[in-house]
């Protein structure tokens, strides 16, 4: 190649490397300029700054939203039917959650939100220390200032400021109502509710917007902007430079301010609860406020402004004089005083027309001496200096006094005496407040007291046409007030016709009434400065909210009429509301609202009988006359095999044994006589014929004594009431223990209040009604059951309603008419076996109870009303006063019927012993049992003054706490055992006689199993037990049993000997018995055996236990299981295989090892 | 051991040389343009920096209150400093924050609203084109109204709605919190225009 061609060669190449370079460096240049690009535009991005345009915000209410995809969905429409609503409470906290909305988001809720607030000290304000000094009133009571100035720096305000009210939850109870069902409870009813899915009510599904909110965009009138109007009455501003001069003086004439929510309301209210006093020489004012009251205007407030109250005496004297003018027609006016009042906050004055504003004026204790003395004094000022007396006047108290007169200036004064704790009270419908002390005249006049009272209507000529039902009279017509006590005439046994008298059932089953007016407590002598108005002389309703009679009319006796004339022409009636006012000045009487008291006036006080309920509480016993069981033949009953439970009985033929069984359990009578039964002669009892002697008869106890009484009635079986209230038989009978006097076998109590007996009450006559608790109502009517036209009833069966009836252990259900054939007994006597009595109305009834109920009463001496009972039923009805019996309808008879008239059993001087205000208590105990089934009646009706019902006491709270003791074992297991697992116990109770034989205790004890709950706390067992010496019983994990009454001696003096137990378990194995004794005070009170104060002792080993009763010791015997555990066996290979074969493996090992070590070490040397 | 060599060096062909001297050319070369790049990009960066913040802020407008003539979202060059006219929309300081609005009355002007919202300044009809509705709007200064020295009095464009001079909330703006004029619109992209 030559020369040439390898020069342009190279110049070609280096030409193409030029335009190579160029080419990249426009590319380059075109890059870089692009990226300038991207640099400057991130850059200027980064530093752009808003800039606001500035609009007045939307104020629309409304948010802007546009629906999007996202807002549409199905959606259930929801609707909110919840039982609790506005109304159903005073408040309602509630809180709305997501379930108070529908599917749109919708508030469906029906509640409004309230929230829950307990007062806490930032609810309070603080108050000062010179506040305090300062007797601010509204701030600390008295008492308070000086505890907070010894211990408290910061006192708190007695109100709490928060301006909320404390949510305390409250329903109303029963108690918060009245007999008359008037809700008597100060407190709102506050409950707490939350919506949950039953509240609410969802329809079918539906495509629609499920985001809750409305489509809106925001236009111009969104944002037209209204200015507030504030009413404070400033310019908003806030000082510049220019607003001071050199000498930082404020010079541009306007004040600081700016506005705040304050600024644009008109006005806003203030609550206000609070009292205030005034004092004057002569009178005490109290201004009660109570109400909103109302700031005027968009008043400024300062933070620590207070209320502040101001009285003073008004200045207009013409005023005085004119009111001294007007009072000058009611007597002599000693002094006049017009005083106006205002109430400010932070310095602006409160309007209270809103409020009620009460002033209570009281005459000091100057103007009382003063009164006392009664010397003249000048108008307009009371001042008790001698310079302005004008006279001197013999005043005889009796005659003259004064009254001051207050009236705000609106209406008539307002008069009160002028007495200690006298005080005329008044609404004020002003600011203003005038007082006049008026010289007045003191008349005297009586009192009577009067009420149309319902009697029961005896009077034959009057109830031509209805049924008379004849019931035995005791009447010994002792009049009202009392006599000599000596009682009245008692029906006895041998007199076939006692004197009866007649009351009488109309048509509709009632008994018929007759209204007569009665004079019910003794006319009253009184002077009209001592007893100027009903409060002091109306002694019939002044102290008692639950008074059987309300104040209807006042009568006035006319000039020359007969003061004991129930002829209303005789008399100015009035007929009385709280606006009936009474005034010795004929100037007053300016309409019929006001009664004019004149010397020697006599007024009667006619009340109506107020119509109320009242209820008694009472106790049930229901009596079983079975063992308990059923059986399906005679054989099987008589022989007690094939029990059946008498839950399971049905409608095939049954049977039960009746021989001396439950109620009839031999164990159950002590002593020797005849046996008070139940069950007739027609139900195998054993007992129905057993006779008894009295009154030379031989009568018989336990079915009808025809032949010897008045219907076949028993009398005098109840003889009295012994100290403790239990009834006490007559001599020659012998009774369960069928009442509050403690347990029987085949007796279930009713005794924990699960009834009480309500009574129509009018005035103060009272007819059962009803028991609560069962379904019985409409008691006060008569009706014939079935078709016996001839048989008066109210259907008394409160027992039907009893958990005991027909169930598992009791008597099976008898009396219908339908299954009476198959409803059998077999038992003793003629006959000895047949069908259990059917019913009259043909119906299965719990025949066999007795009922138990006490009420006392309370005599004033003044009280001249009646005092009566009617009693109408059968079997045995008792009634005892103070123990004493006033009402014996005994033994096993139809239907018959008993008055008594109570003042027979009242001595006169027990009353009129009594103070004005003193009352003598006496207490009525009523006892009944229904011993005969088919039919049962009860019908009551007694007029008694202030009856208030008597808690009868359990036998627990009985215990003769000089002589008794009781015992308790318990079983505790330690360790896991079967809850059903039972552990048997035996018990004996003997003496120890000198040669020291053990000599067991013949008599029953009543006993209780207990039991735990879950929590571990002890309750009561199922059933009363009966505790005999020798007997066994069976215990489970945590049981008890506890025998109550056992007597720490048995025989008096020196023949006495202690009565010992023995306890002895029988032995389980497994198990490691070990028992422990503690002695505790017996407590009485309670209702089970609680702990006392013994001290705990050790556990000792062994199964017997033998200790002492001691008076008034619970003794209680532990017994503990501890659960006896041995370790299992061991042995076997044990472990040296496993060692043996590790160290076979570590050698291996270790051989591996060493071989290795001694190749490395040969290549090493190779 | 294996392939072990003992002492020889190969030498390298004249183009290999060649090529390895071309290969460290590019190197020089690529490393050279990279510096280069960095350093203007910085310096552009720069620029526009002191640029935005020292001459010409770039504003993004919110609000409606300036409609029609700027809208929601809308980017702005302002420019700072010279004389602020009347009609000229202006950016200033308020409460932190900055605002725009329409310079309608400059220091000692009297302005003077009807209930039309027809506005006048100095007796005169101010002829505005730019508002879409007149409307007196929340007015709460004593008319008429002279504008006090240095300070400028302000409207928005949107009469009813706005937030501007004619109420004591903003009141008239001074000279010292004036941000700048806007001049430009640079976004969105098709309303790349002046502002008028």
């Amino acid at each position: 190649m030559s020369k040439n061609s390898k020069l342009s060669e190279k110049l070609q190449s280096k030409k193409e490397r030029l335009l190579a370079r160029r080419r990249l460096k426009n590319v380059m240049m075109k890059t870089a300029f692009g990226m300038s690009c991207l640099a400057v535009f991130c850059v200027v991005y980064a530093l752009v700054v808003p800039a606001l345009t500035v609009e007045w915000p939307p104020e629309c209410g409304t948010e802007e939203h546009i629906h999007t995809e996202a807002c549409y969905s199905t959606v259930t429409p929801v609707e909110m039917k919840c039982a609790v609503g506005e109304g159903e409470a005073d408040v309602i906290i509630h809180t709305h959650d997501s379930l108070c909305y529908d599917g749109n988001r919708k508030l469906i809720c029906q509640l409004s939100e309230v929230k829950a607030h307990t007062h806490d000290e930032t609810c309070y304000a603080l108050v000062s220390a010179s506040d305090l000094e300062a007797g601010d009133d509204m701030a600390v009571e008295e008492g308070d200032a000086a505890v907070a100035e010894e211990s408290e720096p910061t006192p708190m305000s007695k109100t709490p400021v928060c301006g909320m009210e404390e949510t305390i939850l409250h329903t109303h109870t029963d108690s918060c109502y009245n007999d008359n069902g008037d809700l008597i409870c100060s407190m709102p009813q506050i409950i707490a509710h939350q919506h949950t899915e039953a509240c609410r009510i969802a329809g079918d599904a539906a495509q629609g917007y499920s985001c809750g909110k409305e489509e809106h965009i925001h236009t111009d009138l969104c944002r037209v902007h209204k200015e507030p109007e504030y009413c404070c009455g400033l310019e908003e501003h806030t000082h510049a430079d220019e607003c001071y001069n050199e000498e930082g003086e404020v010079v541009c004439g306007k004040i600081q301010h700016a506005h705040t929510d304050v600024c644009e309301t008109e006005s806003s209210a203030m609550a206000i609860d609070e009292t205030y006093t005034y004092e004057t020489e002569a009178i005490t004012a109290k201004f009660h406020i109570v109400g909103d009251a109302i700031i005027p205007g968009a008043a400024h407030i300062a933070e620590d402004a207070k209320l502040e109250f101001a009285a003073k005496e008004a200045e207009d004297q013409d005023e005085y004089t004119a009111y001294a003018e007007e009072l000058s027609g009611d007597g002599s006016v000693v002094a006049v005083q017009i005083f106006e009042y205002t109430l400010t906050y932070g310095g602006y004055e409160l309007d209270l027309t809103q409020c009620d504003v009460t002033a209570e004026i009281m005459p000091t204790e100057t103007l009382i001496e003063y009164s006392h003395n009664a010397e003249m004094m000048g108008i307009m000022t009371l001042e008790l200096d001698d310079d302005f007396s004008d006279s001197n006047i013999d005043i005889d108290e009796n005659d003259f006094g004064l009254l001051i007169l207050a009236g705000d200036g609106e209406s008539e004064p307002q008069e009160g005496v002028v007495e200690e704790e006298s005080a005329v009270s008044l609404k004020l419908r002003s600011n203003k407040v005038k007082v006049g002390i008026v010289e007045t005249a003191n008349p005297k006049f009586k009192v009577q007291y009067y009420a149309p009272l319902e009697i029961i209507d005896t009077d034959p000529s009057r109830n031509v046409g209805n049924t008379a039902l004849e019931i035995i009279d005791t009447d010994k017509g002792t009049p009202a007030g009392g006599g000599d006590g000596s009682g009245g005439n008692l029906p006895k046994n041998g007199v076939l016709s006692p004197t009866v008298k007649n009351i009488y059932v109309d048509s509709t089953g009632k008994i018929v009434t007759v209204e007569e007016m009665t004079e019910i407590y003794a006319e009253k002598e009184f002077t009209y400065l001592k007893a100027p108005n009903l409060k002091y002389f109306n002694i019939v309703t002044k102290d008692t909210l639950d008074s059987s009679f309300e104040l209807d009319e006042v009568w006035v006796l006319k000039e020359g009429a007969d003061p004991e004339s129930t002829d209303e022409n005789d008399w100015t009636i009035y007929l009385y509301d709280t606006d009936l006012k009474f005034t010795n000045r004929a100037a007053a009487v300016t309409n019929d609202r006001y009664v004019l008291i004149e010397e020697d006036s006599v007024l009667r006080l006619v009340y109506k009988a107020a119509e109320k309920q009242y209820s008694n509480p009472v106790n049930f016993y229901d009596y079983d006359i079975s063992d308990g069981n059923i059986y399906g033949s005679e054989a099987d009953a008589r022989s007690f095999t094939n029990k059946k439970n008498t839950s399971s009985q049905t409608d095939d033929e049954t049977w039960t044994n009746t021989n001396q069984q439950g109620i009839h359990n031999p164990g159950n009578y002590e002593g020797t006589g005849a046996k008070l039964a139940f069950g007739n002669a027609n139900t195998g009892t054993g007992l129905g014929n057993l006779s008894w002697s009295n009154n030379g008869k031989e009568n018989t106890l336990n079915k009808a004594n025809k032949q010897n009484t008045y219907k076949g009635c028993t009398f005098g079986i109840a003889a009295s009431l012994d100290a403790n209230g239990k009834i006490q038989y007559n001599s020659g009978i012998i009774a369960p223990n069928l009442f509050n006097d403690g347990p029987a076998i085949g007796k279930t109590n009713y005794d924990n209040s699960e009834y009480s007996l309500t009574f129509n009450r009018v005035g103060d006559n009272y007819t059962l009604s009803a028991v609560k608790g069962s379904s019985l109502i409409d008691l006060e009517t008569f009706k014939h059951p079935g078709n016996y036209t001839h048989i008066w009833t109210n259907n008394f069966w409160p027992m039907d309603s009893a958990s005991s009836y027909g169930t598992d252990g009791h008597d099976m259900k008898f009396g219908s008419g339908v299954n009476k054939d198959k409803r059998k007994f077999a038992g003793v006597d003629n006959p000895s076996q047949g069908s259990l009595p059917p019913s009259d109305d043909a119906l299965d009834h719990n025949c066999y109870f007795g009922m138990q109920f006490a009420l006392s009463f309370e005599l004033t001496k003044d009280y001249t009303g009646p005092l009566e009972y009617y009693f109408f039923g059968d079997d045995d009805m008792w009634i005892f006063l103070d123990g004493r019996p006033i009402i014996d309808i005994g033994g096993l008879h139809s239907a018959t019927g008993e008055y008594v008239n109570l003042w027979d059993y009242i001595d006169k001087s027990d009353l009129e012993g009594l103070g004005e205000d003193e009352t003598k208590t006496y207490t009525l105990t009523f006892f009944y049992t229904e011993r005969g089934a088919s039919g049962s009646t009860c019908w009551m009706n007694f007029t008694l003054p202030t009856v208030v019902g008597v808690n009868l006491e359990k036998q627990l709270e009985e215990l003769n706490k000089s002589e008794c003791g009781a015992l308790w074992i318990e079983k505790v297991v330690d360790g896991i055992v079967d809850a059903d697992a039972e552990f048997e116990f035996t018990l004996d109770l003997f003496t120890i006689s000198d040669d020291g034989t053990e000599i067991p205790l013949d008599d029953n004890y009543g006993g209780e199993t207990l039991r735990r709950d879950e929590s571990g706390a002890i309750i009561k067992g199922d059933k009363d037990e009966v505790i005999h010496s020798g007997d066994t019983f069976r215990l489970r994990n945590g049981g008890a049993m506890v025998i109550y009454n056992l007597p720490a001696q048995i025989g008096e003096g020196e023949s006495a000997k202690t009565v010992y137990y023995r306890v002895r378990e029988a032995s389980s194995p497994g198990y490691l018995a070990t028992h422990s004794v503690v002695e505790e005070v017996l407590n009485h009170t309670q209702g089970l055996p609680g702990a006392g104060n013994g001290d705990s002792a050790e556990n000792v080993k062994g199964e017997t236990y033998k200790g002492m009763i001691t008076a008034n010791i619970l003794d209680k015997v532990v017994y503990t299981n501890h659960t006896v555990y041995e370790l299992p066996n061991t042995g076997g290979k044990g472990t040296w295989l496993y060692t043996i074969g590790g160290l076979l493996v570590i050698g291996i090992a270790a051989s591996f090892l060493y071989r290795k070590k001694l190749l490395q070490k040969e290549r090493v040397t190779h | 051991m294996k392939n072990k060599r003992e002492g020889q060096l190969e030498r390298p062909t004249l183009e290999q040389l060649e090529e390895q001297l071309q290969r460290e050319r590019y190197k020089v070369r690529y490393r050279y343009a990279l510096r280069t790049t960095i350093y203007t990009l910085l310096a552009v960066a720069a620029t526009a920096i002191l640029a935005a913040t020292l001459w010409m802020p770039v504003l993004q407008i919110y609000g409606s209150s300036m409609t029609p003539t700027l809208n929601e979202g809308e980017v702005v060059v302002s420019w700072k400093g010279g004389n602020f006219e009347r009609g000229d929309i202006i950016a200033f300081y308020y409460n932190n924050k900055i605002l725009v609005k329409r310079v309608i009355a400059g220091p000692g002007s009297w302005v003077d609203i009807k209930e039309d919202g027809t506005v006048y300044v100095d007796g005169a009809l101010l002829e505005e084109e730019y508002v879409k509705e007149k409307a007196f709007g929340e007015c709460n200064i004593d008319l008429p109204y002279q504008v006090p020295e240095e300070r400028y009095f302000v409207m928005g464009d949107h009469r009813t709605t706005s937030v501007d001079s004619r109420n004591t909330a903003v009141g008239c703006v001074s000279e010292e919190e004036i941000v700048g004029k806007l001049i430009f619109r640079v976004w969105p992209l098709n309303t790349i225009e002046r502002v008028k």
